[in-house]
């Protein structure tokens, strides 16, 4: 991973790709794609039919490109119909690169993205370390007693932009303070602390 | 959890990210015959 992001020819994408093309094929993770979101396309390649694929996804894929591609609901459609057990984590911090969820998705529950292909879903505090691991366990059991897939949804608060290039002029001065003053916690989400086991 | 074994975290991550960033400062450069490589022309 550290030769990935220095550019060298032991990274993962030889070392051509960078932060947004991390993945480890022996471990399961699928990690970044360039096309935010598009991995989502590439769960069932999961090598063992045991091994949960956790794929984290930010609230960009739902509210850009990824959830409009084809790719995406055919996934989604055969994940449920042959069972696969895969866990869609959904991390909403309710802003995408640019504006806000409610400004560009009619459904703002994420985690009824899987209605229509009967997959079921679950909301949880992101920012809340036990609660994301409690609704994390409860989501492993659901694909191991061979349920197919589960749709978590971690909303943890967004207290910057997207990115270096996001300015975040879409919200004003104050509710952005405010967020960071009420955060005691950590400001990073608690998403990254849970690990499937 | 004692302050003991959270030490004993730091360390070990401390040394997994060293041996990572080791790796990767003394790692070529992917070689110029790979500049197209995936690449569509």
């Amino acid at each position: 991973m550290m030769a990935e992001l220095t550019g060298r020819h032991g990274g993962y994408s030889k070392g051509k790709g960078g932060s947004m093309h991390m993945f480890s094929k022996e471990k399961n993770f699928f990690g970044g794609h360039g096309i935010v979101g598009a991995q989502v396309s590439l769960e069932p390649v999961s090598p063992s039919p045991t091994a949960i694929a956790a794929m984290i996804l930010s609230a960009w894929p739902i509210s850009a490109t990824a959830r409009r591609t084809r790719a995406r609901s055919t996934k989604l459609q055969y994940a449920e119909l042959w069972k696969l057990p895969v866990i869609y984590v959904i991390e909403n911090n309710r802003y995408a690169m640019g504006t806000s969820v409610t400004r560009s998705s009619a459904q703002t529950d994420f985690s009824k993205r899987g209605i229509s292909f009967n997959i079921p879903g679950e909301q949880v505090d992101g920012m809340d370390v036990r609660a994301v691991k409690a609704a994390g366990d409860k989501a492993v059991q659901w694909c191991r007693e061979g349920k197919g897939p589960f749709i978590l949804e971690c909303r943890p608060t967004a207290n910057r932009g997207h990115s270096m290039s996001d300015p975040a002029k879409y919200r004003t001065r104050e509710e952005v303070d405010k967020v960071r003053h009420d955060q005691d916690r950590s400001s990073r989400s608690a998403i990254g602390c849970w690990r499937p086991r | 959890m004692s302050e003991q074994e959270l030490k004993a975290i730091d360390a070990e991550v401390r040394e997994i990210v060293n041996a990572a960033a080791d790796f990767a400062q003394h790692d070529p450069e992917p070689d110029a015959s790979e500049l197209y490589t995936d690449i569509y022309r």
